[in-house]
């Protein structure tokens, strides 16, 4: 064992692994930060999952008739949240504009018009859901009221009848302003508002996972593939440094064969990521309630390859660079294209199908697409075959060039 | 002051000779702009590809085909890809992650709504994906609202209808003479909100005071990007350029400068300047990039100018403040960019502050990036008026001198007792 | 013990060793002398196994630089010009690692690094992060990473680089207290002195060329019992060039010439011709036989630090 390839390389390894954690800012860049994303991006992207706030929508109702409220009933239940007051000095997000004579208008069928009026630069996505509701509660009160209007045309009155295709009067007239009339219509929609809904969606979810989606799972996976990139690009930084400052060089001189020296400086930084990928891992399931999906071989496979692939790459970009001089800079933006490109930072959905199929030219794209199979849908090894099988690939390229470019000595 | 400006020019001079540390920090903000623009094309409004939908069919009825026919009427074809698959496909397809929905129409769908019998359809949702699935799931929630409106208006023609089919030879005239009457009349009630939109609902941006000539420029997505990640550039930028504080103390270049007959303040003076101005180079730069690459407006010239200023400023303000406690080139390397980070996240740098979430958006206030960012965005794309951006400057400018002066003091200080 | 034939390596269209020659046999210090970029550092690369040669042999106890690399480099220790050392690491942190890579373990590893560290007096400092260390400290323990493993063949280049002349004093012995057990040892330098008081037999090296080997006594005759004068001033070289007759001349130009005399006697007759024949004398030095003389002899120019 002693002086084998083995234990120089583990030796090797143990070294870059304790040297990431001699720098206490890495505390920061590989635990903190990740996190501090996962939060942002989390709550930033919430989706539709179960914690989601509901869409804010404050009512201006300058009408003063039964069917504005009964259309502001059938919005509450939509999943809105509609405020009755607001607090002083607090803006209205969303306003829903009933005009003034709103029933009468509509019992008369004349027209009129709603008006969602929202403020600028607020969630396009909470606002899609504000006019949908609105919608959805205006076929409920329309389609009971041709139901209403329909039953009144069968009396026959002469102030609200058909003649060909040709309608004359209308409800408003029929009632010609008697109280009494207007009530019992009120109570007659109220009760078809209460029947039973003939058709209904029962909404699952695919996959074995069954749980809600939430911004946090679109955030979790993307902050730790992209700051396991980062941290390992960082570290690439380091075989530069070590080049400039003649480490490289000594090693070379030392039995350790130069696939020992390669072999050691990977293990090192799957080391650090493994430590890293676990707490990230851990602060999703616990701290963002993230399920972690029913596999957790899978799961362990798809990080480790993730990680030889990614150490892959490390070596690779620090076998670019002669000196250590701007790789900061050049390291940062590295990052962010393929995080970006990769689907780290939104819903890959959300992108054109060009964009979708990018990502797949970079690791970070696989990963995530990875961890999606294993978190979001609850598959197992099978499923990521695929994924492993690519990572793997990309990673031994990164790895065999790398090995080629990297020089010992300045 | 003239031993203040000599150190300036003579750091501009050493910043010009070796700009790349520089240039690459302003690659982060054009990197970060270009990637959002591109993926999101460039009309601000987030363009989704068409959804994926899979139908199974196992009634193939006349509500059926309703409900396919108005997931694929005009608007909403541009917006669906519905794809009939068969049952055992879909269903492995959906667990693939191939589409972003499966909707399935259960056998005797429209013999049930007939029957004013409760239907369900079953609609299993791609769990990887946070949005699209929902747009599916509100489409089909409403198409079964309008289907359950439908049966219940139409229900007794349309039963009628069915009978006369079930029965044994063709319908009578008097059968279809009645059908027609009872269906006509419905129909006409109908058509008054179909057709003649006797109910209207209209979605407008509440308006705030947009000039004549900014109106009808559409928003660029880049002017919406481009403030909050010039900011971090501009943040790092400054702390490259100040960073020689504590370099230059570790070269030994320091204590050469204080052979010469200065004073700390002046050294101290001239290192700040010099940031100042490289920052403020750097910011020129970015937008102009902003202006001739990405097509961003760039708003009335005076309030842009005294914003780009005021950010300027307190982006060298708040940096002097973190060297004034920063002695060495690890901590600066170890404490900045955390700093720097935590600001522009809070900001709204990363993530648009509207998107953040109460409570973020509360904290997200205090970051000074909030204020950078938020005025710029106003100058950018409303067009403000100095009067509009009046807090956002008198925060940003009352933050640079509440962070100049107590920096620059202890800068002095410690330079005083030899660095 | 090491035995290098012909051994020739080009970076690009720079010769950095034009077939250099020499052996060093066990337990003996043979010196590399010669200024910066002469392929000093290119030789030890090759004989560490660091870098392969274009062509030429180099075997090392007995085996081939080629073929037993590995086996080659577990007996030898190097000690590389840069301070090769992870500064976050503490100084007895680094000679645990660099130790581990050449076998050592456990107690021999802890051993080791107690025994050199006590070699080179930093016990009380073993504990801190090497960035704290002042230069000198450094350089001690960038040494003590090549005796770790007490290697039977040492590998110096440059030790004593940039450090004052006391910390440099002090790693020359122990440098000589470490071979005593006999240790071989190649020593680069480009200091004189080092050289005479430390090697038992030098080569003197030069782009890439090796210029004289042997012990300092075999190299001082090289220039035989005469000293070295060199004379700048105010002349031409057809003006000064009768006047030379009596000397060996090495080197004349105009305004200086340098030239071998069999003693101080010739020096004084030399002078007196040149003022009788009116010409300027500016400067005079004698340099008597030592290696000094010996470098100017053969490479025109004198060695400085």
């Amino acid at each position: 064992m002693r002086g084998s390839s083995l234990w120089i390389v583990s030796n090797i390894a143990a070294c870059d692994f304790k040297l990431t954690w001699k720098e206490r800012s890495v505390i920061f860049w590989i635990f903190l930060m990740p996190i501090a994303f996962m939060l942002f991006f989390g709550v930033s992207f919430r989706g539709s999952g179960g914690s989601t706030p509901r869409a804010k929508l404050t009512v201006e109702n300058q009408d003063g008739g039964f069917l504005s409220s009964e259309l502001l009933e059938a919005l509450r239940k939509e999943s809105i949240s509609l405020v009755d007051s607001l607090a002083e000095g607090e803006n209205p997000v969303r306003t829903l504009v009933i005009p003034p004579e709103f029933t009468k208008k509509v019992l008369s069928r004349e027209r009129t018009t709603l008006v969602i009026r929202r403020e600028e630069g607020v969630s396009q996505e909470a606002s899609e859901a504000v006019s949908v509701a609105v919608l959805r509660s205006l076929i409920r009160i329309v389609s009971g009221l041709i139901e209403l209007e329909g039953e009144a045309l069968e009396q026959g009155d002469r102030r609200f009848t058909t003649t060909g295709s040709t309608l004359s009067g209308s409800l408003w007239e029929l009632g010609g302003g008697n109280g009494a009339f207007m009530d019992s219509i009120h109570v007659e929609l109220d009760s078809l508002q209460t029947r039973e809904p003939l058709v209904t969606v029962s909404s699952t979810m695919a996959g074995r996972a069954q749980e809600l989606p939430s911004g946090f799972r679109g955030s979790v996976p993307g902050s730790l593939v992209m700051f396991v990139l980062m941290s390992m690009v960082f570290g690439g930084i380091g075989i530069t440094q070590e080049r400039v400052s003649g480490i490289l060089k000594r090693l070379g001189m030392t039995p350790a064969s130069r696939i020992d020296v390669l072999l050691g400086k990977l293990l090192g930084r799957m080391g650090v990521a493994f430590i890293q990928i676990a707490v990230l891992l851990l602060a999703g399931r616990f701290l963002f309630g993230v399920s972690l999906g029913s596999s957790p071989f899978a799961l362990v496979a798809l990080m480790v390859v993730f990680t030889f692939c990614t150490g892959g790459f490390s070596i690779l970009f620090g076998s670019l660079f002669r000196t250590p001089e701007h790789m900061e800079g050049i390291a940062v933006i590295t990052t962010l294209v393929m995080a970006a490109l990769g689907g780290c930072w939104w819903p890959i959905e959300m992108v054109g199908k060009p964009f979708q199929i990018l990502a797949l030219v970079f690791p970070t794209g696989w990963a995530m697409n990875g961890l999606h199979k294993l978190i979001s849908f609850g598959l197992g090894t099978a499923a990521i075959l695929p994924h492993l099988a690519v990572l793997a690939a990309f990673g031994l390229v990164f790895l065999l060039v790398g090995a080629r470019k990297l020089k010992w000595t300045a | 002051m003239r031993q203040a400006l000599l150190i300036v020019l003579k750091d501009l001079r050493r910043r010009l000779r070796n700009p790349i540390a520089v240039i690459s920090m302003m690659l982060i903000p054009i990197t970060i702009t270009l990637i959002i623009g591109l993926v999101f094309g460039r009309s601000g409004e987030v363009e989704l590809p068409r959804i994926r939908v899979l139908l199974i069919d196992k009634d193939d009825g006349i509500f059926s085909h309703f409900l396919r026919q108005s997931m694929q009427q005009e608007q909403f074809a541009e917006m669906i890809e519905l794809v009939e698959v068969d049952g055992n496909e879909g269903r492995a397809a959906i667990e693939r992650g191939e589409a972003s929905a499966l909707l399935e129409i259960p056998e005797n769908f429209t013999d049930d709504l007939l029957d004013h019998k409760p239907v369900q359809l079953g609609l299993k949702k791609n769990p990887a994906e946070a949005f699209l699935p929902v747009i599916v799931q509100e489409l089909v929630e409403t198409t079964a609202l309008m289907l359950d409106s439908g049966v219940r208006i139409f229900g007794g023609p349309i039963e009628q209808l069915r009978s006369m089919f079930e029965g044994e030879g063709w319908p009578s005239r008097d059968d279809a003479g009645g059908l027609l009457d009872s269906s006509r009349d419905n129909m006409i009630l109908v058509g008054g909100y179909m057709a003649d939109s006797l109910i209207s609902l209209r979605n407008e941006v509440a308006e705030h005071e947009i000039e004549e000539e900014g109106a009808g420029v559409g928003l660029n997505i880049f002017a919406f990007v481009l403030p909050g990640s010039l900011l971090i550039g501009l943040l790092f930028i400054s702390q490259i350029a100040l960073r020689d504080i504590v370099r230059e103390k570790e070269y030994g270049t320091l204590a050469r400068l204080f052979t010469a007959p200065l004073e700390a303040g002046h050294v101290v003076a001239g290192k700040i300047l010099s940031a100042f101005a490289i920052t403020g180079l750097s910011c020129i730069l970015l937008v102009l990039v902003g202006r001739f690459a990405f097509g961003i407006s760039l708003g009335k010239p005076l309030p842009l100018v005294f914003h780009l200023v005021a950010t300027v400023f307190m982006c060298t303000g708040v940096i002097t403040l973190c060297y004034g406690f920063i002695r060495s080139d690890r901590a600066a390397d170890a404490v900045l960019p955390v700093v720097i980070l935590t600001m522009c996240l809070l900001g709204g740098s990363m993530i648009p502050y509207e998107q953040m979430g109460a409570t973020l958006q509360d904290v997200g206030r205090f970051s000074p990036v909030f204020w950078a960012v938020d005025g710029l965005k106003m100058v950018f794309i409303e067009r403000a008026n100095l009067s509009d951006i009046s807090l956002h400057l008198g925060i940003l400018y009352g933050l640079g001198i509440l962070t100049v002066v107590p920096g620059t003091a202890l800068l002095r200080k410690r330079m005083r007792s030899g660095g | 013990m090491i035995e290098v034939k012909d051994v020739r390596k080009s970076y690009g269209d720079v010769a950095a060793l034009g077939g250099i020659s020499f052996t060093v046999r066990e337990g003996e210090i043979f010196g590399f002398l010669g200024p910066n970029g002469a392929g000093k550092t290119t030789a030890i690369s090759i004989i560490s196994g660091l870098l392969l040669a274009d062509s030429g042999t180099v075997r090392v106890a007995d085996m081939d630089i080629r073929k037993d690399s590995r086996r080659i480099r577990k007996i030898q220790g190097v000690v590389p010009q840069e301070i090769a050392l992870y500064e976050e690491l503490t100084g007895r942190e680094n000679l645990h690692f660099w130790g581990s890579l050449y076998g050592l373990v456990g107690g021999n590893l802890r051993g080791a690094a107690d025994r050199v560290l006590e070699l080179v007096g930093l016990s009380e400092r073993a504990n801190d992060p090497v960035r704290t260390y002042s230069g000198g400290m450094k350089r001690r323990i960038n040494l003590c990473v090549g005796l770790m493993h007490r290697p039977r063949i040492l590998l110096l280049d440059e030790p004593t680089l940039g450090i004052d002349p006391q910390a440099r004093l002090n790693i020359l012995d122990i440098i000589r207290g470490e071979v005593s057990g006999g240790t071989t040892v190649i020593y680069t330098t480009h200091y004189l002195e080092e050289a005479e008081n430390l090697c038992d037999r030098i080569a003197i090296i030069d782009h890439g060329q090796i210029l004289a080997e042997g012990t300092l006594q075999q190299l001082t005759q090289l220039v035989g019992e005469e000293d070295i004068v060199m004379v700048t001033g105010n002349f031409t070289d057809e003006q000064v060039r009768p006047l030379l007759s009596e000397v060996k001349v090495e080197h004349l130009e105009d305004g200086a010439f340098r030239a071998l005399v069999p003693d101080s006697g010739a020096i004084g007759k030399l002078l007196g011709r040149f003022f009788s024949a009116g010409v300027h004398v500016g400067e005079v030095s004698i340099k008597e036989p030592s290696l000094e003389s010996v470098f100017i002899k053969l490479t025109g120019r004198e060695l400085r630090d």
